[in-house]
């Protein structure tokens, strides 16, 4: 009343008008705030967005709505973002089938998370509105997404991905953070893939580096795109140099090849291993975590710099097939393909990808040689390969005959 | 569970969603090249594949079955029992045969499994024969009848009358261990098959259509008969630039697909072959050494026979210019690997058996015999014995022809145990009243029992009818046809049958038992199905040493696996990309006893005022196998006669008159529908119409307006089954005229149209049985 009445002056208005235009003017506001409120334009108490009631966005979003599923779980680090619609599978089923069967849509957890406990600032309808209709290139992108394989596989992805790595390093990783070493969860997590061990040197390391989850842990979820390039910031391993790595590998070519690539199947071929992952297993051997003669002796007068450019040299390096897979198979080759794929999906593919091409720092293993990997698993079981305790239990159960199953289809794949 | 409001939502998103993006990988928003199914309603769970194969055309197709053990799946409405279920056919993309391509019918075959309609306990006839009343009765009690009718019979008098035999064996050698060979084999053209079979000692060519240059179809609808000629016709067209052309008084599908439609008077093909082997000859454009090589001929003998086979002759008689003739008969000789396709059309005639051979002269002269893209032998694989085999009996089969079986039953043979099995002449033999009539007469056949997983109209002429498991129920193994590369398959059980119904195998094992006959039984000593199967694929050669049945029938479905399909070409090709070609130049030596010159059909109208009426096999059907599925019913036009407008409009005849369509033999009334796509000198109308017997579907006796049948136990069906019009049953009308040396019955009868009379309702069949008799 007292900023009306500043506002009309000595204006001729009798007070009983003031007063009706100071209703009018409150009953609009109240009208506008319950608009805004129910078209999700900002929280009003006692007011539920539209989309969120039944009959409106829900009818179909609700159709995917599953806490105990995926969409939000509760129990999870936060709590559920304001005016989220939760279907999203609906637009996203690709993304969907990959969350179903990656580590953590996986889980057997009470704390497995859901869509929005990651995508913690997930579009609201105007905002996917302005996207989809206003901006020139969202709804192209989508049409051509759905023709253009290799667009969708090799820009758009990656594209999303890396928006998504900003994001996350923005917020240093809060939604990982949130989960993985909240007090309260560390009872849950305990002894699982989830556990955060502050104790292990990678994770040191990035403490002391103040770097944060997700420039190791890359594609958990969705991982069948192709990695994107990192522009964030660098990791100890991502500081290396190509050129440098390059002419320090002369050591390492004899081996692994020269481009990474190896001729040799009791040697892994290591190019395109992610440089986080090359450089903290040459720390391994360095440290005798992971047992082996032969690197022992080539890491021991390696340094910390030379570590890195081999880590970075061999990242930028294509990996070729190493026993490419027939195109005809025979019946037994039918039968052992398709038993090795599920038993993969079933033990592995959580973590290194459906497609076998790994997810951050877990290495990928499509087109690997198949007797490096039984010999890893051997390792794994042995104890001579201590540095990944998940490994060794999960490879403990499983018979010889199925691991050779799986490590063959894994050979097979394009990597 | 129920499906509601929100899991209906839940499965048409995801069906939209998965459509869109679950690939093998899930790498890209398309879908994966076969080969996979998905559970939509679970959000995208992969869904059990079990390996089988379609009986359901002419050569059979091996294919997926996609199972879902889904809660939220409406039960079993046959058992009222959750649990897993049919929920999807698809292709199987290694198969030579199909290339992942499944026909309509086959992809909606799983719907039968659920049909109200089906026969699921042994019944009992309780009125007259075709009286359509029954009984059910217990399988103890079914056996004894059958047991005590065999017991009363002579060998001999054993009869079994069967469409195409889809128990790898188990029919011989059930009527071996009765010690009968009578069979009544109504499987396909019996004038084409009985012509092919005396000229080169098959009953089949293999037309290599995938890589010829022209393709000369003569009274084939393939593209609807033959799913797996006409993806191969179309690779043929498609890699090869083949032309396709088609003699057909009536634009069939097939002949609506072709590059050319060569309306050709009914009956009259075998002169227009006849005037094109003599212009190759006389042009000097045949291969005199292939016509040496292949047969008893010389060119010299050829030109002498064909002397009066000249164009202008053959455009008197069949009504296709001279021009027409000749430029086909150049391009097909200068096409350099073609190959000929015949069908029912030509087979359907009076005339069939010579004009059969008459076209087999084409492949001959111009040397298109075993070469790539020419006409081939068909090649097998034999599937193992079953150990000990009963021996064959030493006298020959009585049933000379089968087609008149009505004629001959009880003067030529006698009949005391009829089994029929896949077969419907009761509905779809010409003059199927005169089916009925013999079918009927217990005195010509004394005891008749059909086994099926529907009810038929032969099997209401029956006294017992047997419930025999869906395809998707039993095990058998499958020997491939159809193709140039070899392969064989198997069908297995992939759910449970329901209620009492049995594999056929096991129906048969316990007639044996029941008739308490040790030196019988021991043929029999059948406990699982699956076993006897194992037993007769372990016997392919190379099967074994390829790592057995067993992985075929988990990890492929077919074998031998010869390359993959290349998704461009969409050919099977070997590892290095190339194509899997068949191996030609197989031995052949066509010998034909006397010179296959033409004669005009019997069945053929010879007044100006008559016109010829034809009766073919509707599109997207399977016989009897589909016709109480509503996907196809729905699909399917109704019959009405199919009248030339000039015809028409010359006998004042409108679209959508009700009409008379009359033959000596009676009349039936249905419409007129008007086109431009017939012979002026024909008529024509599909034969799946009319249906009385078979379910609500095919009879029109289900949905909203039938509230107790069986079949509306399906939703869409009591709900949404809009139509009514089911169209006319044309066969009684037909005359049986036969071909006097194959033996196959005409398809086609002299007609006369008029309006319809006072009285006449729609559907009305009228047939004057002993005017029937008489001819």
């Amino acid at each position: 009343m007292k900023y009306l009445n500043r506002w009309l002056g000595e204006k001729p208005v009798s007070k009983k008008i003031r007063v009706i235009i100071a209703a009018s003017i409150g009953v609009v506001g109240l009208v506008l705030i319950v608009i805004a409120g129910k078209i999700g334009v900002v929280p009003v108490v006692g007011v539920d967005s539209v989309f969120q009631a039944e009959g409106t966005c829900s009818t179909c979003h609700e159709t995917w709505y599953d806490e105990s599923r995926y969409a939000f779980n509760p129990q999870g680090n936060k709590e559920l973002p304001w005016g989220v619609t939760v279907g999203c599978a609906e637009c996203h089923p690709v993304q969907f089938e990959e969350y179903k069967l990656s580590a953590m849509g996986s889980s057997k957890s009470p704390l497995r998370p859901g869509c929005v406990n990651c995508h913690d600032n997930p579009h609201s309808v105007p905002r996917w509105f302005k996207h989809m209709y206003l901006a020139d290139q969202g709804w192209k992108d989508v049409q051509r997404s759905l023709r253009d394989r290799d667009f969708y596989n090799n820009e758009l992805t990656p594209r999303l991905a890396e928006k998504a790595r900003e994001h996350f390093v923005a917020t240093d990783s809060k939604t990982c953070r949130e989960c993985h070493t909240r007090e309260d969860h560390q009872s849950l997590l305990k002894g699982t893939v989830g556990e955060f061990r502050p104790d292990i040197p990678p994770h040191q390391q990035m403490l002391k580096d103040n770097l944060t989850c997700v420039q190791c842990h890359q594609n958990l979820t969705h991982n069948l795109s192709v990695p994107a390039a990192w522009h964030g910031k660098q990791t100890r391993a991502q500081q290396g140099r190509a050129d440098a790595g390059r002419v320090k590998s002369e050591d390492c070519a004899a081996c692994h090849g020269e481009d990474g690539n190896s001729e040799d199947s009791s040697f892994p071929s290591i190019a395109g291993l992610s440089a986080n992952y090359t450089y903290m297993q040459l720390q391994a051997f360095r440290d005798g975590v992971r047992k082996n003669d032969m690197m022992e002796g080539t890491v021991a007068d390696l340094s910390e710099q030379d570590m890195a450019d081999l880590a970075v040299y061999f990242e930028t390096q294509k990996m070729n097939t190493t026993t490419p897979a027939p195109k005809v198979l025979n019946l037994q080759q039918r039968a052992d393909m398709e038993v090795g794929q599920s038993l993969y999906e079933a033990l592995c593919a959580r973590c290194h990808g459906l497609t076998g091409r790994g997810q951050g720092i877990i290495p990928p293993l499509a087109g690997q040689y198949s007797d490096y990997m039984m010999a890893q698993i051997e390792a794994f079981k042995s104890g001579s390969r201590s540095n990944h305790s998940v490994m060794r239990d999960i490879v403990k159960g499983v018979s010889e005959a199925d691991l050779q199953l799986i490590a063959d289809y894994l050979a097979g794949l394009e990597p | 569970m129920k499906i509601n409001r929100r899991r209906f939502l839940q499965g048409s998103a995801i069906a939209t969603a998965s459509a869109l993006g679950m690939s093998k990988n899930v790498s890209a928003m398309e879908t994966a090249l076969g080969n996979e199914s998905y559970n939509y309603i679970k959000r995208g769970e992969k869904r059990e594949r079990v390996f089988s194969c379609s009986p359901l055309h002419a050569h059979d197709n091996p294919v997926h079955a996609w199972v879902d053990d889904d809660p939220m799946l409406p039960n079993n409405p046959l058992t009222n029992k959750s649990g897993r279920q049919v929920v999807e056919i698809s292709g199987v993309t290694e198969s030579v045969r199909s290339r992942g391509r499944v026909s309509a019918a086959e992809v909606t075959s799983w719907l039968q499994l659920y049909d109200g309609d089906r026969v699921l306990s042994p019944l009992k006839r309780v009125g007259k024969r075709g009286s359509g009343r029954w009984r059910k009765i217990s399988w103890q009690q079914a056996l004894k009848e059958i047991a005590g009718a065999i017991k009363a019979s002579k060998p001999e008098e054993i009869a079994l009358m069967r469409g195409k035999d889809t128990s790898a064996g188990v029919w011989e050698r059930f009527m071996h261990t009765l010690g009968s060979s009578t069979v009544i084999d109504l499987d396909g053209a019996a004038n084409q098959r009985a012509a092919w079979q005396a000229a080169w000692h098959d009953g089949v060519s293999v037309p290599d259509l995938a890589h010829s240059h022209y393709i000369l179809n003569f009274g084939s609808n393939f593209f609807v008969s033959h799913p797996d000629y006409a993806a191969e016709a179309l690779d043929g067209r498609h890699l090869r630039r083949a032309r396709i052309i088609t003699f057909d008084p009536r634009c069939s599908k097939t002949a609506g697909l072709s590059d050319e439609w060569v309306p050709v008077r009914p009956g009259t093909d075998g002169v227009v072959a006849l005037a094109m082997v003599r212009y190759l000859l006389e042009m000097g454009w045949a291969d005199r050494a292939a016509i040496k090589r292949f047969s008893s001929f010389s060119a010299e003998s050829l030109a002498k026979e064909l002397t009066k086979y000249t164009l202008d002759y053959a455009a008197k008689i069949s009504g296709v210019p001279a021009e027409t003739i000749r430029r086909i008969a150049r391009e097909f000789g200068d096409s350099e690997g073609g190959c000929i396709l015949t069908g029912a059309g030509i087979s359907g005639h009076a005339n069939g058996y010579h004009t059969e051979q008459a076209l087999m002269l084409l492949p001959l002269v111009t040397g298109y015999i075993e070469v790539r893209g020419g006409n081939c032998l068909p090649r097998r694989l034999e599937l193992g014995a079953i150990k000990p085999a009963p021996r064959a009996p030493n006298r020959n089969n009585p049933v000379k022809h089968p087609q008149k079986f009505p004629v001959d039953v009880g003067d030529s043979y006698s009949v005391g145990m009829l089994f029929s099995y896949n077969t419907n002449p009761a509905f779809e033999a010409p003059a199927a009243v005169v089916w009925r009539k013999a079918l009927g007469d217990l005195s010509r056949v004394r005891f008749s029992v059909a086994i099926g997983t529907f009810r038929n109209e032969t099997s209401e002429m029956a006294d017992l009818i047997l419930p025999e498991a869906h395809w998707l129920e039993r095990n058998e193994p499958v020997q491939g046809e159809g193709t140039l590369l070899p392969w064989v398959s198997l069908r297995q059980q992939v759910v449970p049958p329901p209620g009492e119904v049995k594999e056929l195998r096991e129906i048969l094992r316990d007639i044996i038992h029941t008739t308490g006959d040790r030196e019988k039984m021991r043929y029999w000593q059948l406990t699982d199905t699956r076993q006897w199967m194992g037993q007769q694929l372990e016997g392919v050669a190379g099967l074994k040493g390829a790592g057995g049945w067993e992985l075929m029938a988990r990890h492929s479905g077919v074998w031998p696996i010869y390359g993959y399909l290349h998704p461009e070409i969409r050919r099977i090709v070997d590892e290095q990309g190339e194509e899997v070609m068949p191996e030609y130049g197989r031995q052949v030596k066509i010998g034909i006893e006397s010179f296959p010159h033409w004669e005009p059909a019997a069945d053929v109208a010879a007044a100006k005022s008559e016109l010829t009426l034809l009766v073919h096999d509707s599109d997207y059907h399977a016989g009897d196998a589909s016709a109480n599925n509503k996907v196809i019913m729905e699909n399917s036009l109704a019959n009405h006669l199919h009248v030339n407008v000039t015809t028409a409009n010359r006998m004042k005849i409108r679209d959508g008159d009700l009409i008379r369509v009359i033959s000596k033999a009676g009349y039936l009334v249905t419409r007129a529908h008007l086109t431009q796509t017939i012979h002026p000198e024909a008529v024509a109308m599909h034969r799946d119409g009319g249906h009385w017997a078979i379910g609500g579907v095919a009879s029109g006796e289900a949905g909203p307006g039938h509230h107790n049948a069986p079949v509306n136990i399906d939703a869409d069906i009591a709900h949404n089954l809009w139509w009514t019009d089911i169209g006319v049953h044309p066969m009684d009308i037909i005359l049986p005229v036969f071909d006097e040396t194959g033996g196959g019955a005409a398809t086609a009868t002299a007609i006369r149209i008029e309006q319809a009379r006072q009285g006449d309702e729609y559907g009305m069949v009228n047939v004057d049985l002993p005017v029937v008799a008489t001819v």
